[in-house]
């Protein structure tokens, strides 16, 4: 590794170089002349081809600056192994997002270049939060996030339920920003800091405080607003069911996964000596996540909503891992949210590129028949169903047992038990999707599923995530060889 | 070269499945079934060269074990298992019997099975036994091993449906599937308890540990019992089942059901095996445990007589043939039971390949008569097929241990060994009384199928049956698998039990009693011979001389004929004790579960899940004010949580 000063920009030439790219098309979207649909669509895929290659370089670029420990911009910013991990997973999953969408967004005619503009701030803004070492510039990048979101969703003005989720979700996350907002400088008045590893040599484990607790709290209220844990989850299944599917992939999964590596970094590092404090409000989230988000999604036939609870409840999965911070535990999240994410993923990005009757596909009675008019498709959104469901051999199963192992070996065992049980209920909705692909008896004969037209590079990145799903075990010990090789410490 | 051993099989094995899946499909699919058989045939072909190239630069090399790692497995806890694959000669000389008699079968299969069935299909089947018979031998521990154990059931269940349409073989595969798995009880059992007394399932660990925890005993319901015998006992009944000793025996004969080749590979030349060589790889746990050596002798020496005994009533040629095998299976035992592993497994190795040429054999009468399979509707043969003719009389000699054929040799040797053995218990002479009576009726049964098929009158319709010697690639086989059944006693005889035996068993672990040609005690020769004599005497009045003899019999002791004629009613013990009353019982667990189970308990909690789950989606209003109601509630909660549950002052 080069050896930097503790005051280098380096460390962040990912970001910025990210940053100096979005400009850069969105200056030639500006510049370029749009007369009519045609040339609309031609630059849209121009811009969507080179964001791709640009977010490949950015991700190369992440690799190469390394898992060094280095803090930079007056201990702002900082990346260490586990963010550097944390910066791949989430690079990985934009780069498949942005190559899955780019045909869906054509074909629902919202090819505006701005789209894709946004999607790399967005990239920004998660990448820059992840690696943020202080409450401040987490704030802001927070908000950079969140704003990208927000001119996501109003983007199609004629797509009415997506304004009315946008501004559901502008006016909530208004109020979960308030809680955020206090909870911080309520740590910053019993501290008079607001760096996190500042922070983490003032709180120790005698700190008792009242003043404190309440701003860990708040914090945890607004982040967990984000992370639609119950019980701040109100506004999931309305925004998630009015937005798009490219939005809703990146919320349910980009913006999820940064915006829990931001929690795990913030309980364990500044407030990791008061870990016995946390801990039971944690459980009692993950609780409340679980049982709402497991046993309501049984319910729900539309499939965005039916996804809104699934992130809640694997959300709860996840935060299980925050319990007990160990390398072991870093080691178990990157794997759960590369098979969690992954199968999400996989599954709504199947529905974005296949269409029934020429609608998209939004209910799951929509895909009755889909066995007997297209096998292949119906086996490979199964297979993605069955690995979000936890079954062996696929990815999912892997997952949830690593998750499960680091609960059983931090000792909670209830805990454990509860949502191994509570994952039984969700195989309700999963097989039930698959019964209505394979068996249910469908009058209408002409039914007819298809692909959008001219979507090879998408279809191999489906490939590509299906092998991944079902040869996980392959996979498996070589990946965890790596992750030990580079998660040697936390912080 | 020694992955191919392994992996070419079950390459083979993909290659016909994937062709298999495609010929179903065709109309005319011979070019393709050729194909498929083409590639089996040669695949385990040059498994069987490769094995045997190794065995000799083995030899050659003075090596003794050679371990060729491939993969961890997994580990847990104390548990770690691997997946490596071990060659010793013991193991080395078993693939080579597979690799070897699988290539004869696939080769034969060809000219026997018709073109109509999937013949592709088949020879996936026969390739992935061969396959998981060799991951089987090879392995390097007991997990590892189970695979390949419970593989070689699932084949042979595969192989035994494979005609699938009649109502027989569905029958006979489930019942050889529900034995195997019932006894694999007993694999588990010795495998957890040997990893409790040892703490490690490795072949290598176990034999060189075992002799040191001989006297561990373990106390349950307040009995006291020997790990030793435990584990011995637990693993005996897995591999009383797999080589269908006597009360386990029941699903051989039904196997016959499978096509002959399936026979010959299956159950008379390899699988049946597979217990006696689980029993000689733990050879060192068997030595400690007295206990169950007796009960080896026992149960051996009543399968040995048995098998021998109902053979002579049988009518269907191939369960003639089975009963044998079961057998000298039972001789097989009766060596281990004595301690005489070398024995035992040589005589494996002359079995397998004077046995494969029966089946093989009569395979090739099977297809000469149009698939007719009862004795007393051939006769005369020997005219019409005389190279499969020669071909079952050199088989049969070799099973009933003519000096000079293989069979000869190995049975002699286990002879001695028994009647040599120092301790002379009761339950050694009943062993070795046993013994010496099965070949009386060994004699007699395979005279009487000689005679019956191949001699007397020709009983069949001759205006429907046109006889016919068999295709050139049957006979072919023949006799190769007659040559071997002549030579391989002879030339063997030092290497596996006489004067340089030391060496073949030098990388093992029992104590080696060798067994040189001029200690034998020539008084057994001449008392079995003698018996053979007498049986074929006897044979020839019966059948030839005196045909009203039989029926006298019959009428003077019909209690003795309907019991010997149907098998001392044992499918009819386990109908009456087991089948039906599980029947039974598993009728009323599924009014239980129906009735109550169901209604009141898992549909009750299913609709209040249901119910829960429609409640809270009804909370789901749209109007951001009652959300933002709940959020602020939701900080209230947890902050009353904080009061009251942590308590902070």
């Amino acid at each position: 590794m080069i050896n930097i000063g503790s005051s280098s920009f380096i460390i962040a030439i990912p970001e910025i170089y990210l940053v100096i790219v979005a400009f850069l098309l969105l200056l030639l979207g500006l510049f370029t002349k749009v007369q009519d649909t045609e040339t609309k669509v031609l630059l849209f895929n121009r811009v969507s081809s080179l964001s791709v290659i640009a977010i490949i370089f950015g991700f190369i670029l992440v690799y190469a600056i390394g898992d060094m420990y280095v803090e930079t911009f007056h201990s702002l910013f900082i990346i260490s192994p586990i963010i550097f991990l944390f910066k791949l997973v989430i690079i990985f999953f934009v780069l498949i997002i942005a190559i899955l969408s780019r045909l869906y967004l054509i074909d629902k005619s919202i090819h505006q270049f701005e789209y894709i503009v946004l999607m790399l701030f967005f990239l920004v803004g998660n990448l820059l939060m992840i690696s943020s070492n202080d409450f401040i510039a987490f704030y802001v990048t927070l908000e950079l996030t969140t704003v990208c979101t927000y001119i996501l969703m109003f983007m199609d003005k004629k797509d009415i339920p997506s304004i009315q989720a946008g501004i559901k979700y502008f006016l909530l996350g208004v109020l979960g920003t308030a809680f955020l907002l206090y909870g911080i400088s309520l740590v910053y008045g019993y501290t008079g800091l607001t760096n996190f590893t500042e922070i983490r040599s003032v709180v120790d484990s005698d700190t008792k405080n009242w003043v404190l607790l309440i701003g860990i709290v708040m914090i945890l209220v607004g982040i967990g607003f984000k992370l639609s844990l119950v019980p701040f989850h109100m506004w999931t299944p309305d925004v998630y069911k009015g937005v798009n599917k490219f939005v809703l992939l990146m919320l349910s999964v980009v913006s999820k996964f940064s915006i829990f590596f931001i929690l795990i970094r913030i309980l364990w590092e500044p407030f990791g000596g008061v870990i016995s404090q946390w801990q039971q409000i944690v459980v009692l989230l993950i609780v409340l996540s679980a049982l709402i988000g497991f046993i309501v999604s049984i319910y729900q036939t539309n499939i965005k909503s039916f996804i809104a609870y699934s992130s809640i409840a694997n959300m709860s999965y996840m935060l299980m891992i925050a319990l007990s911070p160990s390398v072991i535990a870093v080691k178990n999240l990157i794997i759960f949210s590369l098979s969690y994410g992954i199968a999400l993923v996989g599954f709504v990005g199947t529905l974005m590129l296949f269409k029934r009757d020429n609608k998209s596909i939004v209910d799951i009675y929509d895909l009755k028949g889909l066995y007997k008019n297209h096998p292949y498709l119906a086996f490979i959104l199964s297979t993605f169903l069955i690995s979000m469901a936890g079954l062996p051999i696929t990815a999912g199963f892997f997952g949830k047992i690593f998750v499960l192992y680091s609960v059983f070996t931090s000792e909670y065992y209830l805990l454990g038990a509860l949502l191994a049980l509570l994952s039984v209920v969700m195989m309700y909705f999963y097989l039930k999707v698959i019964k209505i692909m394979y068996f249910d008896s469908y009058e209408d004969v002409a039914i007819n599923f298809y692909a959008i037209k001219g979507n090879f590079l998408a279809k191999f990145t489906l490939g590509f995530l299906f092998l991944f799903t079902v040869l996980f075990i392959v996979f498996l010990v070589p990946l965890i060889r790596v992750l030990e090789e580079v998660i040697t410490f936390l912080f | 070269m020694i992955w191919s051993i392994i992996l070419l099989p079950f390459l083979a094995f993909l290659a016909a499945g994937i062709i298999s899946i495609f010929s179903n499909k065709l109309e005319n699919s011979n070019s393709l079934n050729f194909l498929a058989w083409l590639i089996t045939t040669i695949a385990t072909g040059l498994s069987a060269v490769f094995s045997l190239w190794f065995l000799m630069n083995m030899i050659k090399m003075e090596e003794t074990t050679i371990v060729y790692e491939l993969h961890d497995w997994f580990i847990s806890g104390n548990l770690i298992v691997n997946l490596d694959f071990v060659f010793d000669k013991l193991v080395i000389i078993m693939v080579f019997v597979v690799a070897f008699i699988s290539f004869l079968v696939h080769f034969y299969s060809y000219f026997y099975i018709a073109k109509e069935d999937n013949l592709a299909r088949f020879q996936a089947y026969l390739s992935l036994f061969t396959f998981s018979m060799i991951m089987l031998v090879t392995s390097s521990n007991l997990i590892q091993m189970f695979i390949g154990w419970e593989l070689i059931s699932f084949c042979s269940y595969l192989l035994i449906v494979f005609w699938y349409k009649a109502e027989a073989p569905k029958k006979a595969s489930a019942k050889a599937f529900l034995v195997n798995r019932f006894a694999d009880i007993g694999y588990l059992l010795g495998t957890f308890a040997i990893f409790a007394l040892i703490g490690s399932v490795n072949f290598a660990d176990i034999n060189l540990a075992v002799a040191n925890v001989a006297w561990v005993h373990f106390n349950i319901f307040g009995i006291d019992i020997s790990y030793i015998d435990f584990i011995a006992i637990s693993f005996l009944l897995a591999a009383f089942a797999k080589s269908s000793q006597i009360i386990l025996h029941i699903w051989l004969p039904d196997a016959m059901e499978a096509p002959t080749p399936v026979s010959a590979l299956l159950h008379a030349a390899t699988m049946v095996t597979a217990g006696v060589f689980l029993v000689i790889k733990l050879a060192p746990i068997y030595e400690l445990s007295g206990l169950a050596r007796n009960i080896i002798l026992v149960f051996a020496g009543i399968t040995a007589l048995y098998g021998a005994l109902v053979a002579c009533m049988q009518k269907d040629i191939k369960r003639i043939i089975a009963y044998s095998t079961m057998s000298q299976l039972g001789y097989m035992f009766l060596a281990i039971g004595v301690g005489a592993f070398s024995a035992a497994f040589f005589h494996l190795f002359t079995h397998a390949f004077f046995k494969a040429l029966l089946f093989l054999g009569a395979g090739s009468v099977i297809h000469g008569m149009n698939g007719e399979q009862n004795i007393n509707k051939m006769g005369n043969l020997w005219r019409k097929m005389p190279l499969t003719y020669i071909c079952m009389v050199v088989g049969f000699l070799a099973l009933i241990g003519i000096p000079g054929f293989a069979g000869f040799y190995s049975k002699e040797a286990i002879l001695n060994y028994i009647y040599k053995d120092e301790i002379l218990s009761n339950y050694v002479k009943f062993a070795y009384y046993s013994a010496i009576i099965a070949v009386f009726f060994t004699s007699f049964y395979s005279l009487r199928l000689i005679i019956n098929v191949f001699h007397l009158k020709e009983n069949y319709n001759k205006e429907h049956i046109h006889v016919h010697e068999s295709p050139l690639g049957i006979l072919v086989v023949l006799v190769t698998l007659a040559i071997l059944s002549v030579l391989t006693g002879t030339f063997l005889y030092d290497s596996f039990v006489g004067e340089t035996s030391q060496f073949l068993w030098s990388d093992l672990y029992f104590t080696i009693k060798t067994l040189p040609k001029d200690t034998l005690e020539h008084h057994i020769e001449y008392l079995t011979l003698g018996l053979v004599v007498f049986a074929f005497l006897l044979t020839y009045v019966i059948y030839i001389r005196e045909k009203g003899l039989s029926n006298k019999m019959k009428k003077t002791f019909p209690s003795v004929y309907n019991l010997v004629l149907n098998k001392f009613y044992f499918d009819e013990i386990y109908e009456y004790c087991i089948v039906n009353p599980s029947l039974k019982i598993s009728r009323m667990f599924g009014k239980f579960d129906d009735n109550l189970y169901d209604k009141y308990g898992i549909n009750v909690l299913a609709s209040f899940m249901y119910r829960i789950s429609r409640t809270f989606s009804s909370l789901q209003t749209g109007f951001i004010n009652f959300y933002a109601v709940v959020m602020v509630l939701g900080v209230f909660l947890i902050l009353t949580y904080c009061f009251f549950i942590l308590g902070i002052k």
